[in-house]
């Protein structure tokens, strides 16, 4: 007998990838079009990252809610197999009741198997505006998540509406904050950031002592130079930093 | 007393697919030994990051330390002192025998005069202090940080215990594996506790007991054997094939295979260093079909998820709960869920075919 024959199971190490969208109604329109139109086109490019990548296959999840919340899938896919469903905008911001639906998602029970062969998740959080529910008892139940801990947290706030405060509490710091301020930049930007937390997010080594947050930030800012109508929330506001969502 | 029952060890390591690419030695060490008193397998992997640039040194000295105290060990202790215990745990915050607290402190100072010794042997270039203690120079032994799983067994006692991650996976009387050493939880992700830790002996975890409670095999292996794995099942799989091959090739074609199967293992799984080493007796030899029969469970179970899941998407069909493009991807589902099935159940039929 052979040690490595068809008994045994040598399966993939996976790194997920959350998109949590906000579909209250205040996105209703062109934003929830764009967060539409945007990860359609940025599917195809996950997928070849993680043909590409000897380390890990990249899998998505995405949680939307509005006054509920709603898993797109019942488990994470591989990127080449998640079919984007459009999502439509309507009602309230529950985003305390989405921290909870995600906490309870980043479990053994859940979505995440085991911790042995799984690199941290990367999770993407876009919302325009403010909780309507209990956000920071749903955040407190988060913030006690390892998974979550160890996650990479990015935020974009679509808009000046967006309550930037909150986002930087569930991303941890206001540095992986990004705002946008038009559709293109909308587009962009969740391109920009899931590529790039995928890419870092699915590696085994991480440059120095940097934390693959920290990685991800630092390229994401570094793009964000270049993309009209976006900016870091953490730098102080430009003129050209108004909402154009036509 | 375990009188009438041989004992074999063994252990093997391989350089990671990653390192192979950038040159970097193997971060894993590993070491068996048996003599007329007791039997000893342990394992280390040093971290391996920039900090930790010695900490390859740190893994082959920690084994060899762990070694040599724990030969003290089973000099200076009374054979009584574990004879009769039952199977005992002890996790994090839990109390450490007096007797194990000794043992695991002289572990710990024994590597820390260790790696001074050849730090004072290799004084670090102005460039690794930069590197090695940017703000507190007291934290130089960090460049040699690692981690550590070891097992003892002696004719009265056995004893595992481990700090950091990797896993420790034992075959109970039955063939049944399981994880006899309780888990840390700041072991996650890529988080570990160390030996170079200001805390280490209080990351110590252990279980031990008497003959009677021990386990036919104890296998040890780095986490880079476990992250190929990905759900413990699997891992515990790999550990059955293992014993199954020490019953029916013997313990040189096993050892042998295992060494041509580290580097396969790394290149499709882990990436990373892999280190194992273990303790087997001879009562493996009558648990060949109970091995068997736990991996065609373990393969049954697998394909009653692929089942339900093919269930479950079927009547979702039927209740018309898909539209267009997600139709085309359930039906999709479907078939590899069904062709899944038919895999698990060929590889099943072949299982037991070996118990007939």
């Amino acid at each position: 007998m052979s040690l490595l024959d068809e008994t045994v199971e040598i399966p993939r190490r996976t790194m997920t990838l959350f998109f949590v969208i906000d579909t209250s109604g205040s996105m209703a329109g062109s934003k929830i079009g764009a967060v539409n139109d945007a990860v359609v086109n940025v599917l195809p490019m996950l997928e070849e990252i993680s043909a590409e990548n000897p380390d890990a296959e990249i899998k998505v999840a995405a949680l939307e809610f509005s006054t509920t919340c709603n898993w797109l899938y019942s488990e994470p896919k591989p990127a080449n197999e998640f079919v984007w469903q459009d999502v439509q905008a309507s009602a309230l911001t529950s985003l305390g009741a989405a921290c909870k639906e995600l906490a309870s998602k980043l479990s053994r029970s859940g979505f995440m198997k085991s911790a042995s062969g799984s690199f941290a998740p990367a999770i993407i959080l876009l919302s325009d505006g403010a909780p309507t529910d209990d956000f920071e008892s749903g955040l407190a139940t988060l913030k006690q998540n390892s998974w979550f801990k160890a996650a990479i947290k990015v935020a974009i706030a679509i808009g000046e509406d967006a309550d930037k405060d909150v986002l930087t509490k569930f991303t941890g710091t206001n540095e992986a904050v990004f705002t946008v301020h038009n559709i293109d930049a909308l587009k962009q930007i969740i391109r920009v950031v899931a590529v790039t937390s995928s890419q870092i997010g699915s590696k085994s080594s991480t440059a120095g002592d940097t934390t693959k947050q920290e990685q991800v930030i630092a390229e994401v800012k570094s793009a964000v130079d270049n993309i009209g109508g976006a900016e870091v929330a953490s730098a102080p506001a430009t003129t050209a930093s108004y909402d154009d969502w036509d | 007393m375990t009188t009438g029952i041989d004992l074999c060890c063994f252990d093997r390591r391989c350089q990671g697919e990653s390192h192979k690419a950038t040159n970097k030695p193997c971060q894993d060490f590993s070491y068996s030994k048996q003599s007329a008193s007791h039997t000893i397998a342990v394992i280390s992997d040093g971290h391996g990051g920039t900090r930790y640039f010695r900490s390859y040194v740190g893994a082959r000295i920690l084994c060899e330390v762990t070694a040599r105290c724990l030969s003290e060990f089973v000099n200076g202790i009374p054979e009584s002192t574990f004879a009769e215990k039952p199977y005992t745990t002890v996790g994090i915050g839990d109390t450490m025998p007096a007797v194990l607290q000794q043992l695991f402190g002289a572990i710990v100072v024994g590597w820390r005069n260790a790696v001074m010794e050849h730090a004072g042997q290799h004084p670090l270039t102005e460039t690794e202090q930069a590197i090695a203690y940017p703000q507190n120079e007291h934290e130089w032994e960090k460049t040699y940080g690692c981690t550590l799983i070891a097992v003892l067994r002696t004719p009265t006692y056995w004893l595992a215990f481990q700090v950091g991650d990797g896993k420790c996976v034992a075959l109970q009387a039955d063939g049944t594996p399981f994880e006899p050493i309780p888990w840390d939880d700041r072991c996650f992700l890529n988080k570990t506790t160390s030996i170079c830790d200001t805390d280490a002996l209080s990351r110590f975890r252990c279980c031990y007991g008497g003959t009677e409670t021990t386990p036919v095999a104890i296998f040890l292996g780095s986490d880079g054997i476990d992250d190929s794995f990905g759900e413990e099942e699997n891992l515990y799989n790999f550990y059955v094939q293992l014993a199954k091959g020490f019953v029916l090739d013997g313990y040189e074609a096993t050892v042998s295979d295992l060494e041509r199967a580290l580097p396969v293992l790394s290149r499709r799984g882990s990436q990373d260093d892999m280190s194992i080493s273990g303790i087997y007796d001879n009562r493996l030899q009558s648990l060949l079909p109970r091995l068997v029969q736990w991996q065609v469970g373990h393969l049954e179970a697998k394909a009653d998820e692929a089942y339900s899941k093919f269930l479950h998407i079927w009547e979702d069909i039927i209740k018309c709960k898909f539209k267009d493009a997600n139709r085309e991807m359930a039906y999709n589902d479907l078939t590899r869920y069904n062709n899944d099935n038919r895999n698990l159940q060929e590889r099943i039929n072949k299982l037991k075919q070996e118990m007939e």
